[in-house]
């Protein structure tokens, strides 16, 4: 049979496999995320495999794999340029004291813990800096949901949870480079004046620019120009990035926050989000879970580090947003909220190991097994945390502060 | 009666904005940034738009909050979904939102017209934006006063009047 046919095929049953099942996932207040990575795993070649290995000729062929894992990765650059185009610099400043400092203590504890982990377990320098970016960026979703279904989330733990989340993201994306970069301390100082110009470059030059150019784009008569041309910038970013620190989606990232300054990106927002959450989007959620060889799962070494890895997130960002939160001004009861709301961790995880992956900072059987233990951790950090939430608020909602939960 | 339409036409649109914008700027449904959101909710029973500035002293328009503004503030917060980067709807969302200021449910994005534009470029901004109104703005964003399409529409009629 053509490989096309099969691939139009595949496409079109990620898509609405996706959709479904993700609603399903949110119909039980879980992710819809996780949802489209469920679909990814049983599309996947090693699940069909497990069932029907004779159907599962088609995945190794260049005509399916490269279109299949290109889609991938424009998801990635469109939700990090929707991500900056929704992100306010002025928002950042703005963050509140304890936010601030237990953001930053949040981030450094697991991406230190991460670090040693991989060590001790010999992983070697890269994918141990690689282990310890997995786990630095918090997935604000679902604690603000819980939150929400609790009635606390117009608390202070619930504000300071959302402002946190924004720069979270940010430093999260930032670590993901330095492990990817970070192959000697020689290359790290290379990889510091690489970043700088990347900044310098995209943000310097785009910030000034940005308003010549949405009063150029809005003289240009085509159907959708602006809409083709952001777009088209957001790529252009992407290589520049990707062709100094390895990372499209820092300049995917820095192209959204630069377009985001303008009133004029309004009108390409909404058309914006249609194509990535449509199709691109989504069908990456896909492809990450189709990757999961779940072999791996035969392997106790991948078993321990799935294991560790799950400790370290839990408790590395714990006891760090927790410590933060707590030399912020929280006390400690609000500082252990604030801690346990930091758990869960999704989308900048698997973006990171998308990148290293393709940034070539884990590679063979090595990435397989990260793969494997990052979607381990990715589920069980987002299972565990409304639990866990729930029993860190029981005496405000015991005592009606927080109203009645509706879960 | 065709040359006639032909020639209104031509002549609003080398019209400069400044002569159709309402003199009486106080007139307009104006808010300040720091503002309980209460007020916004009373402002908008009988307006369909406001504008924020920073404060009435300065005049600086920050943003602008229309009546579905307010729908998305006032909607039930767990009908809000969790998609990455879209935390800022829930920001803006007064249930959740504690002490909820006027511009916490804004829009900070404000497509604005220039004083001295002439109405050909005006009339193409509402159309690419798809507004039926825009503040006039001078080059340091202080706010002048508002050009509305009803505006727009009564003018022309006065020139057709005149014309004929």
């Amino acid at each position: 049979m053509d490989v096309y046919v099969v691939l139009l095929l595949y496409l079109g049953l990620a898509l609405v496999l996706a959709k479904l099942i993700g609603s399903l996932f949110e119909h039980f207040r879980l992710p819809a995320v996780l949802g489209e990575i469920t679909v990814g795993v049983l599309l996947g070649a090693s699940f069909i495999g497990l069932f029907m290995p004779g159907l599962t000729w088609f995945y190794p062929k260049d005509e399916f794999k490269y279109p299949v894992e290109h889609i991938g990765h424009i998801g990635i650059i469109l939700l990090l340029f929707i991500s900056g185009m929704e992100t306010n610099l002025k928002t950042i400043k703005k963050t509140g004291k304890v936010a601030m400092i237990s953001t930053v203590i949040g981030v450094l504890v697991p991406f230190i813990l991460g670090y040693m982990a991989g060590i001790l377990m010999g992983y070697g320098q890269q994918p141990s800096l690689v282990l310890g970016a997995l786990l630095t960026a918090t997935s604000i979703g679902v604690t603000a949901r819980t939150m929400m279904d609790l009635g606390v989330l117009n608390t202070d733990v619930g504000t300071a949870s959302l402002s946190a989340s924004v720069m979270d993201d940010f430093l999260g994306i930032f670590a993901i480079i330095i492990a990817i970069g970070a192959t000697s301390a020689w290359a790290m100082s290379i990889l510091g004046i690489k970043i700088t110009l990347l900044i310098v470059v995209e943000l310097g030059i785009g910030l000034f620019t940005v308003n010549y150019l949405v009063k150029g784009m809005e003289r240009v008569k085509t159907t959708k120009a602006m809409l083709g041309i952001s777009l088209g910038l957001m790529l252009i970013f992407s290589s520049f990035a990707q062709f100094t620190v390895q990372a499209a989606i820092e300049g995917a990232f820095f192209a959204g926050i630069i377009l985001g300054t303008t009133a004029e990106s309004k009108i390409i927002t909404d058309d914006i989000k249609a194509l990535s959450y449509g199709f691109f989007i989504p069908l990456f959620f896909v492809y990450i879970g189709s990757l999961i060889d779940l072999n791996v799962f035969t392997d106790p070494k991948a078993i321990i580090l799935a294991v560790v890895i799950v400790i370290i997130a839990i408790v590395g960002k714990v006891v760090g947003r927790a410590a933060g939160a707590r030399i912020g001004g929280f006390n400690w009861k609000q500082s252990l909220q604030m801690g346990i709301g930091s758990i869960p961790r999704m989308e900048v995880a698997l973006v990171s190991i998308m990148l290293a992956i393709k940034g070539g900072a884990i590679t063979g059987e090595l990435a397989n097994v990260f793969l494997a233990s990052t979607m381990i951790f990715v589920t069980v950090t987002t299972l565990i945390t409304p639990p866990l939430l729930k029993w860190s608020f029981k005496d405000e909602i015991e005592n009606g502060n927080g109203g009645q939960e509706n879960a | 009666m065709e040359t006639r339409m032909k020639k209104t036409l031509e002549k609003m649109y080398s019209m400069k904005v400044d002569e159709l914008m309402d003199p009486r700027a106080w007139d307009m449904p104006l808010l300040q940034k720091d503002e309980p959101v209460s007020h916004v909710f009373f402002m908008l029973r009988s307006n369909n738009h406001a504008w924020v500035v920073d404060s009435e002293k300065t005049m600086k328009l920050v943003g602008v909050i229309e009546r579905v503004d307010l729908l998305r503030a006032m909607l039930p917060p767990d009908s809000l979904t969790y998609a990455y980067g879209s935390i800022k709807m829930h920001m803006k969302n007064i249930y959740i939102k504690k002490g909820a200021k006027v511009r916490d449910v804004m829009t900070s994005k404000v497509i604005t017209a220039k004083g001295g534009a002439n109405l050909k470029e005006i009339m193409l901004k509402m159309k690419k934006y798809e507004l039926e109104r825009l503040p006039v703005v001078d080059k340091n964003g202080i706010l002048l006063g508002e050009v509305t399409l009803k505006s727009v529409i009564i003018h022309f009629t006065r020139l057709l009047r005149e014309t004929g």
